[in-house]
């Protein structure tokens, strides 16, 4: 195990678990202040409740986030300095700029969980829409960043606009499927009640939406990647030669040649869907030199990613079929949702995963390499083993933590629906 | 400029000091309860997250304008670092065994190793300070001022924001409604 190896393994983990947080800490507020909106102009104090519930979770996660992002952050300052000191000075002033975002969620969600129950709900509302703002602050400049590192030919691209707007767009995605998971755990467990009926379709309705959405966002951003970022796109697509009628394959692997071979080929498809006509001309690996390609586990991970976004539709289209037809859900199906609601967040970490080991092996596409990216000199090996048992005591110690507040809350808010 | 980047890192560190400091004389009296209670308790709560945001803050602004010296100094600055890392982390993992335990005592090694990573964190800023100061002496080393002026609007723009919500997390965190 090198350095650099070690060094790549811990600003990977920490952003591995640090993304999850984030996730949740950006779409389960904006879930938050929608139904807090909704509980004020409804006087309804069953969705109340559901919000006292959501503001702890965040209250936990945002411990947990928080610390990790200042890991990533030391981490960046100390172990990736060269790729520091090369970055726009453009670009790198978003670092400080998200300090602001930071203490704007920071001070409004502590102002916000201090307050509950000490002012009118229509206030308490209003004290909560920064929270949302400063964490999605937060995360569209750390976004504006990465995209500039994935395509560093200005500082506000085509890249930072459909990188920006299906990533966070995702994360209110997520969040929605993770509460639809605890609402399906709600009704299986606890009890079949017609407010939880109806919130869950509610959710699987926003999920529905956010779900067109995302669709959309993300074919312009695999689009935008033909111009801007082909080798990434043809390394998802293991395309090998660079031409009209690009196929798209369904699996498949290169061969020691570069040859692309196996899996489902339809014919054309891809030229199709970057310039909506078979003579469109998609570069292919062929135009780059080996050593610059990309891992070929980025096409699997988006094969996968793909197949999941199919079955989640189809989870989210049968939860609004059920309720529609018969008000409410078979238990076998309220199991299966039970565990679907991390499906969301796995999507997310599959789709960062994608677009930073598709820029490999490039730190600033292009511009520099991560073996230049990180700081010679510093021995990492042994701390970057160690370190990660750390995060694996947090994910435990912070499920333990929700579970907690969620009995808590069963019981102080004694829910009877 | 040069004094106002600075002023944009010092006083936030100063801020994050002073209630550090009564942050950790609560893990202290956390020590001997091995149980959240008390004054303490909805303060740490409410307010540790705040205290931690402004050094992240004020870090963001120190890497931001000293990016290019960060290569000359990254070997020696990172076992600070790295002891920094390590003392985050097991705060963040005590924090929630200490505050969301179903527990009615929770067992002191939490306690000790919430109280330890306060002392951990001073160590390692004190290092990591020295560190850096004596590179900044000894090149003559001058941050990137090109963004003062955006930084101080920022600060101009955000603070005001924050007083009031600031001011009520304090006042209510320290027992005073």
């Amino acid at each position: 195990m090198d350095n650099i190896a070690m060094g790549r393994a811990l600003i990977g983990d920490s952003l591995i678990f640090h993304i999850i947080i984030v996730l949740l800490s950006i779409g389960l507020p904006f879930i938050m202040n929608i139904l807090e909106y909704l509980a004020w102009r409804r006087k309804s104090q069953k969705l109340e409740q559901v919000v006292r519930l959501l503001s702890r979770w965040v209250a936990v996660l945002v411990v947990a986030g928080v610390m990790s992002g200042t890991i990533i952050a030391l981490q960046f300052s100390t172990l990736w300095a060269p790729f520091l000191a090369q970055m726009d000075p453009e670009i790198r002033k978003y670092f400080a700029i998200e300090g602001y975002m930071f203490l704007i969620e920071a001070v409004f969600l502590s102002w916000y969980l201090l307050s509950q129950g000490k002012m009118s709900t229509g206030k308490h509302f209003l004290v909560g829409l920064p929270i949302t703002l400063g964490a999605m602050g937060s995360a569209v400049v750390i976004t504006m960043i990465n995209a500039w590192m994935n395509n560093p030919t200005g500082i506000v691209t085509s890249t930072t606009v459909w990188e920006v707007t299906h990533s966070i767009t995702s994360y209110f995605f997520a969040a929605t499927i993770f509460m639809m998971g605890f609402v399906a755990w709600h009704l299986w467990k606890r009890k079949n009640s017609k407010f939880a009926q109806k919130l869950l379709f509610s959710l699987s309705s926003l999920a529905l939406v956010l779900m067109g959405v995302l669709a959309l966002l993300g074919h312009r951003s695999a689009v935008d990647l033909a111009t801007t970022q082909p080798r990434k796109l043809a390394m998802i697509e293991i395309h090998d030669k660079t031409g009209p009628n690009a196929p798209l394959r369904i699996g498949g692997y290169l061969d020691e040649n570069g040859t692309a071979q196996g899996g489902i080929v339809l014919p054309g498809l891809l030229s199709f869907l970057v310039g909506f006509s078979t003579d469109t001309h998609v570069k292919g690996l062929d135009s780059f030199s080996r050593d610059t390609w990309p891992m070929q586990i980025v096409h699997w991970l988006f094969d996968i990613k793909m197949a999941i976004i199919g079955l989640i539709s189809l989870m989210i289209i049968l939860t609004i079929g059920f309720y529609v037809r018969t008000k409410k859900q078979p238990t076998w199906f309220l199991k299966v949702l039970v565990w679907c609601g991390g499906v969301g967040i796995l999507l997310v970490e599959l789709g960062w995963a994608i677009t930073e080991l598709g820029r490999q092996p490039y730190a600033i596409a292009g511009q520099m390499l991560v073996a230049d990216a990180f700081t010679k000199g510093i021995d990492v090996v042994g701390f970057a083993l160690i370190f990660p048992i750390l995060f694996i005591i947090l994910i435990i110690t912070t499920g333990f933590a929700l579970r907690t507040v969620t009995k808590q809350w069963y019981k102080k808010e004694k829910i009877t629906w | 400029m040069v004094a106002l980047i600075y002023a944009l890192i010092l006083v936030p560190v100063i801020f994050h000091l002073i209630f550090f400091g009564y942050e950790t004389w609560v893990a202290l009296r956390l020590l001997r309860t091995s149980k959240s209670s008390g004054k303490s308790y909805p303060y740490t709560l409410a307010t540790a997250e705040v205290s931690h945001t402004v050094l992240v803050y004020a870090f963001a602004t120190f890497m931001t304008t000293h990016a290019t010296m960060l290569p000359d100094v990254a070997t020696k600055l990172f076992p600070p670092i790295a002891l920094l890392m390590v003392a985050l982390m097991v705060r963040a993992c005590a924090y929630m065994a200490l505050f969301y335990s179903e527990q009615k005592t929770v067992a002191k090694a939490w306690g000790y190793s919430f109280l330890a990573t306060y002392i951990g964190q001073l160590v390692a800023l004190v290092w990591g300070v020295v560190v850096v100061l004596n590179h900044i002496i000894v090149t003559n080393y001058t941050p990137d001022t090109q963004h003062a002026g955006l930084f101080a609007a920022g600060a101009v723009l955000v603070l005001p924001f924050l007083i009031y919500p600031t001011y009520r997390v304090y006042r209510v965190g320290l027992g005073r409604k």
